[in-house]
Order: structure tokens, then sequence, then C-alpha cells
């Protein structure tokens, strides 16, 4: 318990200082400011990581320790008040408990109770006439509260004095107490009210952290002191053993842990990028694959064939609908007029971007396509969107990127899941379609199932590949199998 | 004995004021470790992991959010909120980075007596499970969630009246305004051992 500043100092300037620690509760506010510091980084443990405001709950998680380190330096400065402080000091531990991270996880708990009880229980000591001497004689730093204390306590309290090193057991003997009931009650489930009683003793030094082994050390001073807790009997049995029953319910919690562990990690990865374009799984579009080969004798684009797949997507789409060919993708499809019923039920904001393998949309039970115009948040106060209504929908390959604006820098969501279903009731509200045809450039097989009554969208959704921009979906029910959500920013 | 008695020495005085803060400290720690004592957590600026069997909740919404590290630098962080959620075998766990040394809390081990949460509110950076949602919303913008609290206008956004994940595995970088009532507490220094 050396000092450290001033080991290398001119002797007289490290007396000095002992006899300044002296004259107050130093250790007491010591570990108050520790247990302050402790709090503290309970919550903020990485400096160069993230932090984010907290509303009002998360301020007491900031004000109690500044306030602890407070008490702990004032307790220092003003000893004659130490047992206002330090009552404070006990009070604001034991709250932490319930209000800081489970008091700085036990430890700034600790901290804070010894300091207090050791503020609460300093007194000046006896001054041996030399020492007493050398101090307001040397050190003309600080000798009033010296003067004030000595005279303080000895109106206050005529019998007070005690040897020096009383207070080195004492601060022992309150650390073992507190630890042993933090053992006693973090451990069992069982006792509520029974816990006061099963106040350990402090010879037995119970330590079922196994994190306390500078004071378990010093077992022959804990040991010879008389246990200041008022029940040395209840449990010495059980800490007699060196934390019998913390082991035990150690035991269980591992087993917990341990077992939580497993069961993602068989799960684990849902197949790494969820489009696989390789995987040709027979949608509803590709199967018109299989009737009829494609058409490579006919190497130029069909413009004619365009025609008929925009006339399609007009009369099924309406006028605002815009087909385009190429670009990355072989069609695509957009939304960008206002021409749709009106719907207010949700609004909207920046699209997210779905990949599928295909979307399995049921043989019947689609209950409708159109195309509806939607409040938005983003890009103009309303936009039209093409609504999907179905009974259920599979999305097998799920990949979903969603975006969100911060201040001009952009950042979102990556969310991948084996699939996705959706049940009961569900709308798909999409911008805009992206899609490869099957056999590569065949439009013109498409025109001709077009005109032969087939629905282009219903088509477009069963192609593989397919990106879609996606506004939203609601559905009573939803399953998002083996997902995984990540953060992305640019 | 007399109180004086007791003021008069260090000893005494410490005795006087350990017996009530101890007896104290006793009926909240085992309040605590049933459940019976809510405690508040907020945890921000480090990456600690949360796994779960299973997570039971209503009144659910997730959004886009910002966390600024020290240097005032901006990063996206994903926040979700739940009213109310029931959680089996809880474990928590921090590592403090670059030691060998993390803790590790859990709770909720017990299938009867599982792990309650009211008013949580998660930033979190990655989650990994199968999720069930009730009357899902997912699109929505952010100012327009069903809960309480909502994000900024003109982000992507999510809501739902009820959140079933089973084998929940996250990764937050905070935690705030959240009340627990932690069942079966277990609580240990660990060697950095993590939940996943």
């Amino acid at each position: 318990m050396n000092d450290e500043n001033a080991i290398d100092e001119a002797p007289g300037r490290r007396e000095r200082f002992a006899a300044w620690r002296r004259g107050r509760p130093f250790w007491g506010g010591i570990l108050t400011a520790l247990a302050g510091v402790v709090l503290w980084f309970s919550g903020r443990l990485r400096l160069d990581g993230f932090e984010i405001q907290l509303g009002i709950e998360g301020m007491q998680s900031t004000l109690l320790p500044v306030v602890l380190v407070a008490l702990g330096v004032l307790v220092m400065a003003q000893p004659q008040v130490r047992v206002f402080y330090g009552v404070i000091t006990l009070a604001i531990s034991v709250y932490s408990l319930l209000g800081v991270n489970l008091g700085g996880f036990g430890v700034g708990m600790v901290l804070g109770v010894v300091g207090g009880i050791l503020a609460v229980s300093w007194l000046p000591q006896v001054a041996v006439p030399a020492e007493s001497a050398a101090p307001s004689a040397a050190a003309p730093v600080d000798p009033a509260p010296d003067g004030e204390e000595e005279v303080c306590a000895d109106e206050l309290l005529p019998f007070d004095h005690e040897p020096a090193h009383g207070g080195r057991h004492v601060a022992v003997m309150a650390a073992v107490a507190v630890l042993a009931i933090g053992g006693t009650s973090a451990t069992a489930t069982e006792a509520a009210g029974a816990a006061p009683a099963q106040v350990g003793a402090a010879a037995d030094c119970w330590d079922p952290l196994g994190w306390l082994e500078w004071i378990c050390g010093d077992g022959d001073e804990a040991a010879a002191t008389p246990s200041p807790s008022p029940s040395a009997t209840g449990d010495a049995g059980a800490g007699g053993e060196t934390g019998g029953t913390g082991d035990d319910a150690a035991g269980s919690g591992d087993d917990g842990a341990a077992g939580m562990g497993g069961p993602g990690d068989g799960a684990a990865e849902p197949g790494g990028e969820a489009v696989d374009a390789g995987n040709q799984s027979k949608g509803k579009g590709a199967g018109a694959d299989g009737r009829k080969p494609a058409s490579d004798d006919e190497p130029a684009p069909d413009e004619e064939a365009q025609q008929t797949v925009q006339d399609a997507a007009e009369v099924e789409l309406g006028p605002c609908a815009r087909i385009t060919f190429g670009g990355g993708y072989d069609i695509n499809v957009a939304l960008p007029g206002d021409c749709g019923t009106p719907e207010d039920a949700n609004v909207f904001s920046l699209d997210g971007e779905l990949e599928t393998r295909d979307l399995q949309l049921p043989l019947t039970g689609i209950n409708g396509v159109g195309v509806v115009n939607v409040p938005v948040t983003t890009d103009g106060p309303r936009r039209d969107a093409l609504k999907i209504s179905v009974d259920e929908v599979k999305v097998p390959g799920f990949w979903l990127k969603t975006y969100a604006d911060n201040d001009g820098k952009l950042g979102g969501t990556v969310t991948d899941a084996d699939y996705v279903s959706m049940e009961g009731n569900a709308q798909m509200y999409i911008s805009s379609i992206h899609a490869n045809l099957p056999g590569g450039d065949d439009v013109a097989e498409l025109g001709e199932k077009l005109a032969s009554g087939a629905s282009l969208v219903e088509m477009l959704l069963g192609l593989t590949d397919a990106r879609i921009g996606l506004m939203g979906a609601t559905s009573d029910v939803q399953v998002w199998s083996d997902f995984r959500e990540q953060v992305w920013e640019d | 004995m007399k109180l004086s008695a007791l003021t008069r020495t260090r000893r005494g005085r410490a005795v006087l004021a350990a017996v009530p803060t101890v007896a104290v400290l006793g009926i909240l720690m085992g309040g605590v470790a049933q459940g019976a004592v809510p405690v508040s957590m907020a945890i921000s600026g480090q990456q600690f992991k949360i796994a779960a069997d299973s997570l039971e909740g209503t009144g659910f919404s997730q959004y886009a959010g910002e966390a600024k590290d020290v240097n005032g630098k901006e990063h996206p962080v994903a926040i979700a909120n739940i009213k109310d959620a029931t959680l089996h075998n809880l474990c928590q766990s921090v590592k403090v980075p670059g030691l060998p040394l993390g803790l590790l809390i859990s709770a909720g081990t017990d299938p009867k007596n599982p792990v309650k949460a009211t008013d949580l509110q998660i930033a979190m950076s990655d989650l990994r499970g199968t999720a069930t949602f009730g009357d899902i919303r997912i699109g929505v913008d952010a100012s327009t969630v069903n809960t309480k609290a909502h994000g900024d206008e003109g982000d992507f956004a999510m809501d739902s009246d009820s959140i079933d994940i089973q084998g929940l595995k996250q990764v937050s970088s905070s935690t705030s305004a959240a009340v627990f009532q932690l069942t079966d507490l277990h609580l240990q220094i660990s060697d950095g051992t993590e939940c996943f």
C-alpha cells in the first residue's frame, strides 16, 4: 500500500504525504472514486468504439458514477463531513446494483460499499507527538483540515481514538463481508428473505468468483479479526469449502451457457449469397423452357416482340408502367408515374433491394395484382407501386438490402435467409423488377406467352435471379428461416 | 451494548455502517437473482453478445439508426425495440478487447422461469435466428412504426405485433432503456469466453 507517487521522492515529501493521508479517510475516498470509475466503464469498456445516445433511463448510468467519483474526492477534501458523504456513497453503491449494469457487474458496487464503510468508520488517530508535529510544521500545504478534524472529533467523540492500523482490518473485513453476501445471493435462487442471514463468516474468505486472492491471501489478518457481519454463523460450513454453494450454482450456469452456444451452430450460414444463378429452380416462368427451345435463329433483338411485351404490360399495369430491355438485366419493369389507385394504409420510405431465387407464388390464391399509389417519404409525396395480394408466398434464397440515409451517408442492413414465407393476407409492394429471361435474350418467347394471356408480373416474379425493388410487405404471419441480419455501410 | 460503545471506535462504526448496508444488499441481490427485482442495464461503447434459446416478444420495431464513435464519426446500426420480451436460457457476454478477460451472465435457465425484459432497445450490428412475426409490416417509414420509439423519416423500417425468435444470436453495440428481470442469475468473470 505504498504510494507510488512519493516513493522516489525525498523522505520528507513521503512523510508529508503519509501524514496528509492519515488526516482523512484516504482509502475510503480512493475506493469510492474507483467505484465510480468502474461503474462508468461497465457501460463503456471500449472507448474507441460506438457510443449511442442514452435516454433518461440511461442517465443514471452516467450520473451515478460521476457522483461517486465526486464523493470520493470530497470525502478526502472534507473529512469533517465524512459520515454524510459515506452514507450517500453507501446508498448509491447499493442502488447501483439495480441501476447501473448490476453494480458495474459487481465490482463497482463492492468497491463503493467498502469505500463508503471506510469513510463512515474513519476516525482521526491519536497523534503521536512527533508525528503530529511533523506534518503541521513541514506541510504548510494543507494544515487546516488536520487541525479542524482533530478538534471536531474531539468535541464529538472524546474517546474516539484508536491505533492506526485498525483501518486496514476494517477494510479487509468489510470487503470480505460484502463479497460473502455477494457470493451467497448472486447464486442463491431460493432465498430472498433469508439472504441477510446468510452472511458468510469473514474468516472463510468465501470467494466464489475467484477474483479476490489478494484478500484471501491476507488470510491471517482477516481470520484473526472478529467479523463485522451480524451473523458469523449461518453458512460458515458452506463457506468453509471455499465457496461450495457458489460453485454448485456456477456449475449449472456454465451448463446453461455452454448449451446456449449450440443451437445456432449447426444452422450457421444460410448458404452464402442468397441468389444462386446456377441453381435453376423451376419457377413458373422458367417452365416456359421446356415447351419451346430458345429460338437462336433470330439473333436480332426483335423490336416487335418487345413492343408486344410493352403492350401487354400496359394492359396489365396501366399506362405508367415502363418496360425497358437490357442494362444488366434482360427486362426491367419500373413504375415511375402517379396513376395507381390511391391507398393510404402505410407510409413507405426508401426501397429495399430484394433478391430471390424465385418467388414461389401459389397457383391459386393470388388475390390481385394491381398498381396502387401510396404515400412515401422520399422521392415525392406519393408514388406508384405494384401491389400483389396473395394468401401465401414463399421466397427461397431471400436476400434483402435496406437503405437508410444518415446525412448523406448510406448505410442499412442486409438480411439473408433460407427462405421467407408470408402467410395470411400477404401484400407485397414492389416498385421495380429486374429479371433475366430463361434461355438468354428470348423476348419473343415472352411476347408469345403474354399474347396467349399469361400475366407478365407472375412470369417475371417466377424468373430466377430476379432483383426486386421492394417497397414493403405485410402479412399476418411471416417466417424468416435461419436468417442473418447485418449492418452495412459505405 | 450501548450505541456509544459502537460509535467510539473505527470497528464499531464500520459495523454500524456495514450491517444495514449488507442486509439491504442481501435482500436486493436475492430479489435480483429471483427476478423479483428488475435491474436496469445500459451498455454502450462496447460490443456484447446476446444468445437465447428463444425470445418471444410483443411490440416489435426495427429501423436504421446511427451510433457515434469517440471521433464523432457516425456508423449505422440497426435499432430494435421490443416492448415486452420473454427469453429462455439467456446468455450475455462482454469481452475486454485484447485481454483474456470478460464477463458472462446467464439467466433464465429454468424453462418455467424465463427472463423478462421490458422496453428493450438494442442497437445491433448482427442478428441471427429463425423468426416468426405476427402482423408484420416491412418497408414502412421509420417515423411511422407502431412502437413508442421510432426512427428518422426516410429510413426503411419494419414492425410487427409479435415476434418469436428461436436460436437467437445477436451482436449489439448498446442497449438502453432496458429493464430486466433476471431469473436464476449467474454472473461470472470469464477468461473471455463468449456466448457464441
